[in-house]
This record gives structure tokens, sequence and C-alpha cells, in this order.
């Protein structure tokens, strides 16, 4: 019985040991720009009624429909350099292009890896929106402000 | 009751008197060895996961009773597979540092050891990631790391014991904790794994290992 203890003991200790480094994936990897809606008028961050928002060249994209929001939180597409979304308010619509680079990085083990991105330039059409300002570069998981929009 | 208390107590006494002289006149010099070995986890570890592989050797010098320098070199293998990326690392290693004894020099325990060790590690490996898929609102997207050449530096702490099992033939296990010092892999290059040490992620990375060693003396002793 002593004879079989110890082997036993040392080949559980080494299976406990060899589990325990098989982690799960415990950290935020969604990758979102997030674009913050301004009043022109108060320069405070105000709520818009009604938002329709949708992403160009993209089957099924409605990212909100007739929604009452102060953010947005926009996916960017890692396999290209620019994408474009429609912004819709009470039926006038406008169009955001971003453009950003893309960079891989390895997360860990359990969770692999995510693309990051960094903002180069904004562009948009003013049918509503008076102005779009980048207030912060790099697009990483977490809810940092990316870009303001003023309307 | 009492008497019995006086008896257990006049005996303890005697016989920590006796322990103690015998100690005095058990203590020797240790002779001067060098040790070598292998670490049979690796392959024990291979019987039960054929996704990676670890071989490696121990070497030896004893200086005195209490004193080793030790190296250990090694190569290993590992794949690694889940639902978003695959991932392959191989190559080298080598861990240089001293094994410090705890046992007192006395003859009927100078040719085992138990006490702690300390180590720098060296690695130096090739990895590849030959699919990574990542997926959102636009759709998904695949890519591929091509094989890439990493070194690692990292630092181990370990505690154990090795016995004399037949002459100059010991057995042994010791149980390790890991860290990592710097990697030239960064961004998307990071190693998943890196050999020698293992698994990265986490701060601390234990590791158990059990081992068979031959001690081949020599010289005059060493004084204890």
């Amino acid at each position: 019985m002593k004879n079989i203890f110890l082997p036993t003991l040392f080949i559980t200790l080494l299976v406990f040991i060899n589990s325990c480094t098989k982690e799960s994936c415990n950290e935020d990897i969604e990758v979102y720009m997030r674009a913050v809606f301004y009043s022109s008028e108060s320069g405070e961050k105000s709520s818009i009624d009604s938002l329709d928002i949708y992403g160009l060249n993209i089957s099924d994209s409605l990212i909100c429909s007739m929604a009452t929001l102060n953010n947005i939180d926009l996916p960017l597409d890692p396999a290209v350099s620019n994408c474009s979304f429609a912004i819709v308010n009470g039926g006038r619509a406008d169009t955001i292009q971003i453009y950003y680079e893309s960079n891989l990085i390895f997360v860990s083990a359990a969770c692999g890896y995510i693309y990051l991105h960094e903002l180069e330039e904004v562009l948009y059409t003013t049918n509503d929106i008076i102005n779009i300002v980048i207030t912060n570069k790099p697009v990483n998981p977490g809810d940092e402000e990316n870009i303001q929009i003023f309307y | 009751m009492r008497r019995i208390f006086k008896f257990s107590i006049s005996i303890s006494l005697l016989l920590c008197s006796l322990l103690l002289n015998a100690q005095e006149a058990d203590t020797i010099e240790a002779r001067k060895s060098i040790s070598a070995g292998f670490d049979i986890t690796g392959p024990v570890l291979y019987a039960l996961d054929k996704t990676k592989y670890n071989y490696e050797g121990h070497l030896s010098y004893r200086l005195n009773y209490k004193y080793y320098i030790v190296c250990e070199p090694g190569y290993s293998s590992y794949s690694y597979k889940q639902y978003n990326y695959e991932y392959n690392s191989e190559g080298w290693f080598v861990r240089i540092g001293t094994d410090i004894g705890m046992l007192e020099p006395v003859a009927s325990k100078i040719n085992h050891f138990a006490g702690i060790g300390l180590r720098y590690c060296l690695s130096v490996f090739e990895q590849e990631t030959p699919s990574i898929s990542t997926e959102n609102y636009w759709g998904k997207v695949n890519t591929s790391i091509p094989r890439n050449s990493v070194h690692a530096h990292f630092l181990e702490i370990q505690g154990g014991v090795k016995t004399e099992l037949v002459r100059n033939l010991l057995i042994g296990w010791s149980v390790k904790l890991r860290t990592l010092i710097y990697s030239s892999g960064k961004n998307e290059k990071k190693a998943v794994y890196i050999p020698g040490m293992g698994t990265t992620g986490a701060s601390f990375i234990p590791s158990v290992s059990y081992y068979i060693i031959y001690r081949i003396p020599f010289g005059s002793s060493s004084g204890v």
C-alpha cells in the first residue's frame, strides 16, 4: 500500500498542476470604437432620439433601431483600412467613414488574439451632424470615448 | 498518572541527550561529486497528453555538504489548438543555478538532499501560429503568423528532496515556481508557451519534477 501511495500522489500532483495552467478567458476582448453625442450649442453630452445606425456595404447591418442614445459602440472591420456607417436621425441620414490601422495582438492562451485599432481620420456628411472630433486614437477593449459627434 | 508523566519526561530527556551525542559523533565531511540525471515528468506527461513533450537533464557539482552548482539543459515541443487559433512552439532551454542543502552533515544524511534551489533560465525557441480566426459584426477574419525565433529569460525557485536509493543512485522530486523576466516576443508574437518555463499568462508558473540521478564521487573530502 505504501509502495503505491507516493507514485499515485506524485501523478495526481502532476496532473493537478498541469490542469491548473489551463485558464479560462476572463479578460475583456470586445473592441469597439465609442462615439459620444454632443450638443453643438451647449458643448455638453446629449441624447439623440429615434436613431437608426447601420454599417454600409454589409447585409443585415442594423446596429440599433429607433433608439435614444448618448453614445454608441461601433465595430471596426480589421480586414480593411476603413469602414462606413449610416446614422439616421428622424429621417435625415448622415454617413461617417472611419479610416484606421489594425494591429493583431496576443491576449492570453485562453483568449487568443484580438485586433486593436488606431484611428487616422473620420470623414462625414453634414446633413444633421455639425462636426466630428477624434479625442482618443487608440481603440482598445473598454469604454473609453474615441470620437465626439456634435449635433 | 503523575509517575507515568515523570517517567516519560525522563525517557525523552535521556533520548534527546543520546541523540545529540550521536549527532556530534556522526558529523562527517562530504565528498565532492558530479551527478547526472534526468527528469521523468516530461515523458510521463507526454503519455497523458500528446500535445507537448519536454525532455530535460540534470547535472550538478557538489561543492560541499550544503552547496551544489546545477545545470539543467532541455528540449521542449508544444502544440495547442482551440476554437480561434492554433499554436506551435519548439526549442531549447537551459537553467543554471545553485541548490542549497538544509540537512546536517551527518553520516545518515550526507548522501541525501533536502533543500531549495535558485535558477536563472534561458529559453531559445521557434514558434508559429498557423491559423487565427477572429469574428465580429463585419464577419470572420482569418490570418496566421509565420515561424519566428524568440528568446526568453526567467527565474525559478524550487524546493525538493533527493534520496539515495542504492549506492550512488538517487531519486527525488522538486516543486518549482517560475517567473518571466523578459521575452523578445511582443504584441502578436508574444509566446503562448516558453520551453522550460510553461504556459505564459500567470505571474508565477508552478511545476513539478521527478528526478532519477546517478552520482559520480571523486576527489578528496571537501571539508564541511
